[in-house]
């Protein structure tokens, strides 16, 4: 092991060595980089321009001041879209398959729709991850590829909206690790994740099934997790 | 402007050569590692101004390296794996093997055959000789997820090393 990695060591300085060291900035970089300052800068003025406009617009109207203006019409709201609305929590079973190992639990959090109607998920679902008692623990939260996406599979029809007609599942790809801080020596953890059409979808993970990971770092250090966007089961 | 671009090419006097460093040995190919780097300075020229620490300028430059090398494999691996599908179980990953390939090249080979993630762990940790919390920062994933690319990325070489 030791070896390999000395070898390995060894192998990737003398592969960078065979770079030749560098001069002056190319010409073509410098031009393009200069071009892409400006538009930051520009963009940058633009918006302070806007936040200004829409500040002194703001101050006028709360001052109740003459305006000179036309009053500003409200856009029309857009019509009310006719697909199948946002799941509700009240419409989602959540069950949790995951494996274990090398100091990690992670697997996929199935939702299924148990409404009579067609519902959808989309995004990056929120999450917050309480002890027994429902108090939060406090967690670093890193938002990981959609499994299609890591498996270089095609896109699934529709996304990022999942549809789930009745019976359907969508999942959640999970991963945690280092379960120390607010979750060390918990017999059981919440996940709570929030439903996009309201209430929130409760998810119950027991260490004696190995579902909360051992704490391997510092007794204070928050535990790790990993949570992909929803897709279709 | 002074010389030889200003702030951003004494920048690129003092951090290219190590920025196209890693992203050769993250790539393999020279012109593109070239491109790469090439394409993270002109990224970073945009937020010059809004670097409060100088000295953050190398780990911002590194993490873009990264960032660009993952994002260009990412689109290979789509290519890669719709030429796979056109060409049934062809392995088109593994490069064909000759008697005269001495070790080390062997596992450049190898090296190249990795996700690009392992790839990127084990060159900040075995070139950069960064820390798991410092690897983990730059790649945006948990330190666990470092450890485990690292380990996978090892057997992975050994294996192929071993059955080449």
């Amino acid at each position: 092991m030791a070896d390999m990695e000395a070898e390995l060591r060894e192998l990737l300085h003398r592969k960078a060595a065979e770079v030749p060291p560098h001069g002056e900035i190319p010409g073509a970089v410098l031009k393009r980089a200069r071009r892409r300052a400006v538009t930051t800068v520009a963009g940058g003025l633009l918006t302070l321009a806007l936040l200004a406009f829409g500040g002194y617009r703001g101050v006028q109207a709360i001052a109740g001041g003459p305006s000179r203006h036309t009053p500003v019409q409200r856009p029309t709201p857009p019509p009310s879209p006719t697909g199948p609305r946002p799941c509700a929590a009240a419409d989602l079973t959540p069950t949790v398959a995951f494996d274990h190992g090398a100091g990690h639990a992670g697997g996929a959090i199935r939702l299924t729709n148990r409404s009579t109607g067609a519902c959808t998920l989309q995004g990056q679902p929120v999450l917050t991850v309480t002890d027994a008692a429902g108090n939060p623990i406090p967690v670093n939260l890193f938002v990981s590829e959609p499994v299609w996406q890591k498996n270089t599979q095609q896109q699934p029809a529709g996304w990022p909206v999942v549809t789930l007609q009745p019976g359907q599942s969508a999942k959640i790809s999970a991963d945690w690790s280092n379960a120390c801080g607010g979750a060390r020596g918990q017999p059981t953890v919440s996940w709570e994740i929030e439903a996009p059409g309201g209430g929130t979808i409760s998810v119950t993970l027991h260490s004696d099934t190995a579902d909360i990971p051992p704490c391997n770092g510092n007794p204070t250090d928050r535990p790790d997790v990993q949570l992909g966007p929803f897709e279709p089961a | 402007m002074a010389p030889g671009g200003g702030r951003l090419g004494e920048l690129y006097l003092r951090h290219a050569d190590s920025a196209l460093r890693l992203a050769y040995l993250m790539t393999g190919d020279r012109v593109l590692a070239e491109d790469l780097v090439q394409d993270a300075f002109v990224k970073l020229a945009g937020r010059l101004m809004h670097l409060r620490d100088p000295g953050a300028f190398d780990a911002y430059l590194r993490r873009t390296v990264v960032n660009l090398a993952h994002s260009h494999f990412r689109h290979k691996r789509v290519e890669r794996s719709y030429l796979k599908r056109q060409a049934g179980s062809a392995d088109l990953r593994t490069p064909a093997r000759h008697e005269d390939v001495g070790v080390r090249e062997e596992m450049w080979r190898a090296l190249q055959g990795l996700s690009a993630r392992q790839r990127a762990a084990i060159v900040l940790r075995f070139y950069e000789d960064l820390s798991e919390a410092k690897t983990a920062e730059i790649l945006g994933c948990p330190t666990g997820t470092v450890k485990s690319l690292v380990s996978r990325g090892l057997e992975a070489l050994r294996g192929e090393i071993r059955h080449g």
